[in-house]
């Protein structure tokens, strides 16, 4: 994970009152689970398989994610970026935890580059997961720019802290 | 956390197939948990397992001696998490008029989306029966399992009276 900057002027506090006040999309989505199957390399490579699709059955809800498409507000990157983005707010309660994945199904595209941005959307709390590879990232403040060395990079998310875990994730992406 | 040692040979395997095909207590007991814990606020239900616990008098097949120098008073646990299953981060508690030590054994080798965090550090890389004695008793620590394998550590807490 590079630190690219801290951006903390940016982020719009109505964001995170949303957040914390409305009830989310829960991961996995239950249409995704219901349409779900597995591909011979799903089977294979659990951890190859994006998360939201088939196998967390086991899991509870595991977080839950805020998008263009259930929020009233867009979020507009200042920094520098590859020509198309989506962008999503995960918020995990206490108590929820993602499996170790990799977000891999995209980046197979060939003559396509991507990359994956986090922003905590708040400062490090001891409880608050997000394991990078094999590293617990810490220390970080509200508004810290991170880019994946590894957009395929394994990682996960969880809460074993006892307030709501924020955080905004980017995906970018441009042909090459 | 200070690696004492590994200890793979000392393991019975016939311990790992019990914790695997039978089921563990279930920690937190209900009744152990407050009916206004957050918990509550955030699953509707009690409907959140930290883990399955294995210990000398739930689990008659499982005689466990260390074999390692240890305070002569102990009690051990074993811990199993299966997938999403979280440990809240906490502090162990001990009781007055005793000196402790911790210790935190695997019963596998280090896999990805196994997690024990100790203080703000997530230990990886480790084997089968490596023993960790905690350097500080009173450290944040806290566990998970982000895998999609079964996740067993002997716990053990040894005393000496003061």
């Amino acid at each position: 994970m590079k630190l690219i900057g801290n951006y903390v002027d940016w982020i719009d506090d109505k964001w995170i009152d949303y957040v914390i006040n409305n009830d989310g999309r829960p991961m996995p989505d239950k249409s995704d689970l219901e349409n779900a199957t597995e591909t011979q390399e799903e089977r294979d490579n659990p951890l190859s398989m994006h998360w939201t699709t088939g196998r967390p059955l086991i899991f509870p809800t595991l977080c839950y994610q805020y998008d263009i498409k259930n929020t009233d507000f867009i979020i507009d990157a200042p920094w520098p970026m590859a020509t198309h983005s989506e962008w999503w707010i995960n918020k995990f309660m206490p108590f929820m935890l993602g499996p170790m994945h990799q977000d891999g199904s995209r980046t197979n595209e060939p003559n396509v580059k991507y990359y994956r941005y986090w922003m905590p959307l708040q400062d490090y709390e001891q409880g608050h997961i997000f394991i990078y590879e094999h590293t617990l990232i810490t220390d970080y403040k509200k508004g810290d720019l991170y880019l994946y060395d590894d957009p395929d990079a394994q990682h996960c998310a969880g809460n074993s802290g006892w307030t709501p875990r924020l955080s905004l994730n980017i995906t970018a992406w441009e042909c090459i | 956390m200070k690696y004492l040692g590994n200890y793979c040979d000392w393991i019975n395997d016939e311990w790992i197939d019990i914790i695997n095909s039978q089921p563990g207590k279930r920690v937190p007991q209900e009744q152990d948990i407050d009916k206004n814990d957050y918990i509550f606020d955030v699953n509707n239900s009690f409907n959140h397992v930290y883990y399955e616990q294995y210990d000398s008098e739930y689990s008659d097949n499982i005689k466990l001696t260390p074999s390692w120098p240890m305070y002569s008073n102990f009690e051990w646990w074993i811990v199993k998490q299966t997938t999403g299953m979280l440990i809240p981060m906490h502090q162990d508690e001990f009781e007055s008029g005793r000196i402790h030590k911790r210790y935190w054994m695997p019963f596998q080798d280090y896999t990805p989306g196994h997690i024990f965090l100790y203080e703000d550090k997530l230990i990886t890389d480790y084997k089968k029966g490596d023993l960790f004695e905690f350097d500080d008793n009173l450290a944040v620590h806290y566990s998970g399992n982000a895998s999609y394998s079964t996740r067993i550590v002997l716990q053990i807490s040894a005393w000496e009276y003061v």
